[in-house]
């Protein structure tokens, strides 16, 4: 036993180790902010999954047709945008259950991303002939001097930074503008927004399409920057992850952060699991086990915020609301 | 008296409510589209379109071997597309079958291999209730979360499918691995594996346990007590609460028998298709019933004509990819898009209303006519 805990003392002393849950954690991070916008206006969006796994498919193509990352980033994102609009109008529009759109729109990612990879590259797992390439690595000159610091955050990805910048720029977008209060507004009460001439449909496509954008950034990191090639079902379920790390962290950006940390904290450790003599499955279980207990605590806590409302003469409940109708009318 | 009858099927086919001729419209043009897009995507990508597309379309009556594929497909799409009806028609977006599959599967395995290998017909029975039940422990831990505590179920039971998954690998790996090899069991007993129907096929006993599972949907939903129940919780909650069911308690019981239904899916598979287990994914046959349960309208009665709608081209898919060298990935894009339109309810909703308007007038001028008559 007391190997063990050396062993792990050795893991979590070493700066590389935290230099690998930062990594692990960026996709599904910005997933998870996908998601959490997506639920803030009301819509479960389950489709990251596919959404990433189509925009590290495209990044890479447009990367190696073009011979530079930038636009195969720019592909990457475009097509996220364009998948979280294809989302809204079929679920906004249509009515298709949100849901279900999550889940056609997965098996459409994972087929068309394969089917198109064999008749590109004539490869059936992964597109290493194309050499695409990967997004450029950022080290601060001062920063990276910091012994134990320096170590952890330099020569990360470029898309690590904008994935950590964008927990602040989400926080900011959703409770200091009036994009951010309308979509919390629409998401809390649909029927009070739009009394007061918010487009509840338009707003949640606006969420929908940020919440592509998230996921195209997830997968562009994937395949360009986590990996320097896509391969066959490459998002592995983070979609899914996501999904589950914005339930836990009540649709906070920095809850989020925390939450999809986990999953990276778990997904980094289970690469060392054999030298601490413990099945890797087992640990990669644990973030799973996680989130189930999460839900549950969450979930207590919904349940007795209602039972106070009830309580209180529901004085509070039209409060967001009513901050829409300042806002519209400032 | 032929002249009767036909007329009774006209006056059938006219009594159909237009609400159901569209919506048969809708699913046609949702097959069409889904087709036509797996067409487009052939022609355009294939080095010999026209085989392939022979393939894609035709493949199941150019073999035998091809057909007993086809009716092996439809195995697993019957049952997990009931589990998934049942569940879903109480209104429940039960996404663990994916867990309960794999989870049965290993079990059912195990059991041909260390509890029954030498009972024939006994062994397996037992191995897919083994399996069964298995299914009905994963399914109960989001359900009774969800019943508790009212835990988000899509989220709990993704949870629980990667949990299944990687405790299943754990057993896999650490626990039952055959030594002698790099990821699998030892092999499952002779007796223990579901007989071959027909020989030089791989057609096994399994199709009769999913036809069986199918009829029992079916009654179950339909024309039992609980099954109504089931049914009003999924459509109308509130009428529900209102006339005395328990919303929540119906919803635990109909995931308690999706559940069940799911372990023994896998159990089924396993015994009827592997001689040990092997499996390092989910299997995709939870999906899959998601996709029945979408194309059969939550109705276990029209299960097997998705089932064999869906598995005729899936084998067209499978032939097409090692005759004319056609990914079978494309399979998935067709059914996904084919999913989106079935379930737009606003698709298509300016001919619906044409269509309404045509009932109408056409309703009218009859009344008018017997009006005419009557004076005359």
């Amino acid at each position: 036993m007391s190997d063990f805990a050396a062993t792990l003392g050795g893991i979590f002393s070493n700066p590389n180790f935290y230099f690998t849950v930062l990594s692990t954690t960026v996709p599904i991070l910005l997933a998870t902010l996908g998601c959490a916008i997506a639920e803030n206006a009301g819509s479960t969006n389950m489709a990251e999954e596919g959404i990433m796994i189509l925009a590290a498919f495209f990044g890479v193509i447009g990367a190696a047709y073009t011979g530079s990352v930038w636009i195969g980033l720019l592909v990457a994102v475009v097509v996220g945008a364009v998948m979280g609009l294809m989302i809204a109008y079929f679920a906004l529009y249509l009515k298709v259950d949100i849901i279900l759109v999550g889940i056609a729109v997965n098996l459409i990612g994972s087929g068309l991303s394969a089917f198109l990879m064999y008749v590109i590259t004539g490869d059936r797992s992964a597109t290493t002939s194309l050499h695409s390439g990967t997004l450029p690595t950022i080290s601060i000159p001062g920063l990276s001097d910091i012994p134990f610091i320096g170590t952890i955050i330099s020569n990360q990805s470029v898309l690590a930074w904008i994935a950590y910048l964008a927990i602040p720029v989400m926080s900011f977008l959703l409770y200091k503008t009036k994009l951010g209060l309308r979509i919390r507004s629409v998401g809390e009460n649909p029927d009070a927004a739009s009394s007061v001439g918010v487009s509840v449909n338009r707003t949640k496509m606006a969420a929908l399409v940020i919440s592509g954008i998230l996921g195209g950034l997830a997968g562009a990191y994937l395949s360009m920057s986590y990996l320097p090639y896509f391969s066959k079902g490459m998002s592995g379920g983070r979609g899914y992850i996501a999904l589950a790390a914005t339930a836990m962290a009540n649709n906070t950006p920095v809850g989020s952060f925390g939450t999809s940390l986990l999953f990276g904290f778990f997904y980094a450790l289970s690469t060392y699991s054999s030298t601490l003599g413990i099945p890797d499955q087992l640990v990669t279980t644990l973030p799973y086990v996680a989130t189930l207990v999460g839900l549950v605590i969450f979930a207590i806590n919904v349940q007795r915020k209602e039972r106070k409302m009830l309580h209180e003469s529901g004085g509070g409940h039209s409060s967001k609301a009513q901050q829409v109708a300042d806002a519209s009318e400032a | 008296m032929s002249n009767k009858s036909s007329k009774g099927i006209a006056e059938r086919l006219r009594s159909i409510s237009v609400q159901t001729r569209h919506e048969i419209l809708r699913m046609a043009v949702a097959i069409a589209i889904g087709l036509g897009i797996a067409v487009v995507l052939i022609v355009l990508t294939a080095k010999d379109p026209e085989s392939a597309l022979t393939y894609f379309v035709g493949a199941p009556f150019m073999s035998l071997s091809y057909f007993s594929h086809m009716i092996e497909v439809i195995i697993p799409l019957l049952m997990s597309g009931a589990a998934v009806c049942i569940m879903f028609s109480a209104n429940q977006f039960n996404l663990g079958l994916e867990g309960t599959i794999y989870l049965g599967g290993l079990v059912a395995a195990l059991s041909g291999i260390y509890l029954v290998p030498n009972l024939p017909v006994l062994g397996p029975i037992f191995s897919i209730l083994l399996g069964g039940l298995v299914g009905f422990f994963i399914i109960a831990i989001p359900a009774l979360l969800q019943y508790k505590f009212k835990a988000n179920i899509v989220v709990s039971t993704l949870m629980m499918n990667y949990i299944c998954l990687y405790v299943g690998l754990y057993f896999l790996f650490d626990v039952f691995k055959d030594p002698a090899s790099s990821q699998h069991t030892y092999p499952i007993g002779s007796d223990a594996g579901l007989a071959v129907l027909i020989p030089g096929t791989k057609i096994h006993a399994g199709l009769f346990l999913a036809v069986a599972v199918v009829i029992f949907a079916y009654v179950l939903l339909y024309k039992t007590k609980l099954g109504l129940s089931i049914r009003t919780v999924g459509q109308n909650p509130k009428f529900a609460k209102y006339v005395g069911l328990s919303v929540s308690g119906l919803a635990l019981v109909s995931q308690f028998i999706g559940g069940v239904i799911g372990g023994m899916t896998g159990a089924v598979q396993m015994l009827g298709l592997y001689q040990r287990f092997e499996w390092t994914s989910l299997t995709g046959y939870g999906w899959d019933g998601v996709t029945m349960a979408i194309f059969a309208h939550n109705n276990p009665k029209y299960l097997p004509f998705a089932a064999i709608f869906l598995a005729y081209f899936r084998t067209g898919a499978w032939v097409m990819s090692f005759k004319a060298g056609v990914q079978i990935d494309l399979v998935s894009v067709f059914e996904g898009v084919m999913v989106l339109f079935i379930m737009a309810e606003k698709f298509l909703s300016g001919t619906y209303r044409k269509m309404i308007f045509a009932d109408a007038d056409r309703k009218r001028k009859e009344r008018n006519a017997a009006k005419g008559g009557e004076a005359a």
